[in-house]
């Protein structure tokens, strides 16, 4: 720590620092047992703030913050929008606010399946860090270029813990970014936020990740779970406003029963009857039975809150069967190239799935930002990755949010530090380019702890035996912006 | 094993006629058994939740027990000639899976022909993998051949991941798959695909029950199985036997996954997921049992569709729980299995 002060001292010249230096070092040398003076250490920023370096580009988020957000004097706390604050001298002593951020580059790490049967999943990082090289090709965060290091976890929640420990004794990251999976993330949010490690932008969207509160330095990101089960809830009342009859099929873990428990809420006191709940093994071969059970029911409309194959096995198997219902999928079934276009070598089409989406596929004709679309085919063929792969869009998507979040960071008062990424992650306004016509996307502290409140319900329309079809939107676009509050306030009615 | 002998000890032609007899006998009564049982849950189903919605429950059952039991076949027969579980089968499979799937996209062809074909290749497969990777461990050492089988179902999953890719594609089935291509009976659905699997499964089991069973062959691949020793001692080619059950098993194991594919769709990794009710089914009818492996595969089946369907309280999701609550009940009355020959030593 000395010696690195020391370095600080003859390598800037920024006044501010320096004071900050000598008032530390004054305060130490007159009180050396003082813990006031060791916590004021640790909140010593070392970042030299950089906005300006990087070049218009719509491609890559510019920060958009209140500057004087931030570092609160030359204290330990770091003040937010929204009535959100962070005190990190309630963090380790030997915390240290800088780890993992120099002033060539800002190392970061994630955990996420890259081996075994769901290494699927895995390629949104690679996703992210083909959107990374380019924005480390174009100025990176204030000159510094990200550098994001992939751990395998085979979707295996110890495997995560055990990453994630490692990765803190490493002593060598700023933040995780993008763990994928709820059990994972539930897995290891108590230690991340006990050892103050910016946990950002989780790829899950349980509701839980929005507790302000209780995880501070934990952050969701896409649309949340119980805001679209209240989504689908508004859609269904709105087409049967006499009532209506739902199948709920979930997978049974934790992804599937947060959407299952969702819509529950969200249908109680209406007149909407759950007439069957079924739930299928994430390791059970096919859904048949499950099929023939909610066919049983003979529900109007049936919701299928399933990934992976489970999603095209759920569409065929309806369209197969005498059962009739509207279909609805969470939105994880709504890759057309891996829930619907392998319909068609069995005779179905899957034309009538609906969806509710918040962003376009680069890849669809419909999108609203075809220069981003094809920035990201090409930034895709430099590294001979596939562009219809969902989750490389996926990767792209994080990337955006992540950069806005470092960037909004470093324009911040103490400039990029680890307390600044935690506060900017609860501080974003940037509008990713290719989301869904009038939606926004905001972050607001402890008043909005969820970046997507909004989207609109899409059916899958013109698939022929022979022709993939596309996702039309049908009924209004609903942003609930700033509206359900955070995870101990939510409100999703 | 140590010296493990399945015929009778000693005695002449009379004992082993009353010993086989016995066997008979006491298989038959453990069929009945489960059948009756089984007669009797459906009937209270039916009552419960009438003849359309049980039949369909039935069908359900009976398809997917098909399926469990054609990829608990491919199990048995490397059991059979070897006395050990060959873990890598599911991934085995799946790759002659890829393969007929492959050769479709580069060749347009009946689906069937590319069935046979990759099933010609993968049974030229299994018999380079037996000679390169098993044969130079002694066949006695059942450990080091099952790790050898843990390994290739690891490097097998890799391996399709790689060249694939993990995005779900569509098997085309042999038989016809539209939305109409279907029977009702009683307002209940059986596809023309569940029809023609079920007739195929058949006639592999009663061609591999011949083979296995009337065969100068088939007797070979008992002894090896009993007695590596003994066999070496009466002429029999140790390595081409134990060669040929792994050519056998891989061209049924891709059979079994070609027809499995169509309602499951093909990933790296969707054998494994109907491995583990192809154990349960093999265990279940006796692991070294053809037509065992196929009634497991049924009892398995049915079971998993019917008690999750009806039972108040055991909800779809308990699946697997179902299959392995079914095997640990059986076992207890037969411990070989349903189909299964016990094993008698020689003291």
């Amino acid at each position: 720590m000395h010696r690195r002060k020391a370095e600080l001292v003859f390598s800037t010249v920024r006044p501010a620092a320096v004071a900050v230096v000598l008032l530390a070092a004054v305060s130490l040398t007159a009180c050396s047992h003082d813990k006031q003076a060791a916590t004021a250490e640790m909140c010593v920023s070392e970042a030299e703030q950089n906005v300006t370096a990087a070049a218009d580009n719509p491609n890559i988020p510019k920060a958009e913050v209140d500057a004087s957000l931030g570092q609160v004097g030359d204290g330990c706390v770091f003040r937010g929008s929204g009535g959100f604050q962070l005190d990190v001298s309630k963090c380790p002593t030997d915390y240290d606010i800088n780890t993992g951020i120099t002033d060539k580059e800002i190392r970061l790490f994630t955990s996420m399946p890259h081996s075994g049967p769901l290494a699927a999943y895995g390629y949104i990082g690679d996703g992210l860090k083909n959107y990374l090289s380019y924005v480390n090709a174009n100025g990176g965060v204030g000159g510094r270029t990200i550098q994001l290091d992939i751990l395998d976890d085979h979707y295996q929640p110890d495997l995560t813990r055990k990453n994630v420990d490692k990765a803190i004794q490493d002593n060598k990251y700023a933040a995780s970014v993008a763990i994928l999976g709820s059990s994972n993330n539930g897995a290891i949010r108590d230690v991340m936020n006990d050892e103050c490690m910016p946990h950002l932008l989780v790829a899950s969207s349980e509701d839980r990740w929005g507790d302000v509160e209780n995880y501070p330095w934990t952050t969701g990101m896409g649309l949340n779970y119980g805001n679209e089960a209240g989504l689908w809830k508004r859609w269904i009342s709105d087409k049967y406003p006499d009532g209506a009859t739902v199948a709920v099929v979930a997978m049974n873990n934790d992804f599937g029963k947060a959407y299952e428990a969702a819509f529950t809420d969200a249908a109680e006191g209406s007149n909407i009857k759950i007439v069957a709940k079924e739930l299928i093994d994430p390791s059970a071969p096919n859904m048949t039975d499950q099929l023939t059970s909610a066919a049983a029911s003979k529900a109007q409309v049936a919701i299928f809150a399933v990934a992976g194959t489970f999603c095209v096995q759920a569409i065929g198997g309806v369209e197969r069967s005498s059962w009739d219902p509207d279909v609805i999928t969470g939105n994880s079934c709504a890759q057309i190239e891996t829930s619907l276009a392998p319909l068609q070598k069995e005779g179905l089409t899957g034309d009538g799935t609906m969806v509710i989406q918040y962003y376009y596929n680069p890849s669809d004709p419909a999108n609203k930002a075809p220069e981003y679309a094809e920035l990201y085919a090409e930034q895709m063929k430099k590294d001979g990755l596939d562009p219809e792969v969902a989750q490389y869009t996926n990767g792209w998507f994080w990337g955006w949010y992540l950069v806005a979040v470092l960037r909004n960071a470093d324009a911040m008062q103490g400039g990029l530090n680890r307390a600044n990424i935690a506060v900017a992650a609860r501080t974003i306004s940037q509008p990713y380019p290719l989301l869904v016509e009038g939606l926004t996307s905001k972050m607001n502290g402890v008043e909005d702890a969820y970046l997507f409140e909004g989207g609109q319900m899409f059916r899958y329309e013109g698939a022929t035996t022979s022709k993939i079809g596309e996702w039309k939107p049908i009924g209004e676009l609903i942003n609930r912006e700033g509206s359900t509050g955070n995870f101990a306030k939510l409100n999703l009615q | 094993m140590g010296t493990v002998l399945s015929q009778a000890v000693s005695g002449g032609q009379a004992d082993l006629d009353v010993v086989a007899a016995r066997r008979r006998r006491a298989r038959l009564r453990a069929v009945l058994v489960v059948i009756v049982l089984l007669a009797a849950f459906s009937v209270w189903a039916v009552i419960d939740g009438g003849a359309q919605l049980y039949l369909q429950r039935f069908f359900d059952g009976i398809t997917n027990g098909l399926l469990y039991g054609l990829a608990a076949l491919s199990l048995v027969i490397v059991f059979k000639a070897t006395g050990i579980i060959n873990f890598a089968q599911g991934p085995m499979a799946m790759l002659g899976c890829y393969l007929a799937l492959t050769v479709l996209e580069m060749w347009p062809m009946p689906v069937l022909l590319a069935i046979v074909i990759a099933m010609v290749v993968s049974g030229l497969g299994g018999a380079v993998l037996e000679r390169v990777l098993i044969r130079p461990f002694d066949p006695d050492n059942h450990m080091a051949i099952i790790i050898v089988t843990l390994a290739l179902f690891l490097g097998f999953n890799a391996l399709a991941a790689l060249v694939w890719g993990f995005r779900p594609l569509s098997f085309p089935s042999p038989f016809p798959q539209g939305t109409a291509d279907a029977i009702e009976i009683a307002g209940a659905r059986l596809s023309y695909q569940a029809i023609g699997t079920a007739l195929l499964v058949v006639g592999a089991v009663v061609v591999l029950e011949l083979v296995l069973n009337r065969t100068r062959l088939g007797l070979s691949f008992r002894c090896v199985a009993n007695d590596v020793a003994n066999s070496r001692l009466l002429g029999i080619d140790i390595g081409r036997t134990v060669q040929f059950s792994w050519a056998l098993a891989a061209a049924v194991g891709t059979l079994g996954a070609c027809l499995i594919a169509p309602s499951t769709y093909v990933d790296p990794g969707f054998m494994n997921k109907i491995l583990v009710y192809a154990f349960a089914a093999a265990t279940l009818g006796g692991l070294d049992s053809i037509r065992g492996a196929l009634a497991g595969g049924l009892l398995t089946g049915l079971s998993v569709s019917l008690v999750t369907g009806y039972l108040p309280g055991v909800g779809s999701e308990l699946g697997l729980v179902v299959g392995f609550a079914m095997i640990i009940a059986v076992l207890q009355f037969k411990p070989a299995g349903l189909f299964g020959n016990r094993a008698m030593e020689r003291v």
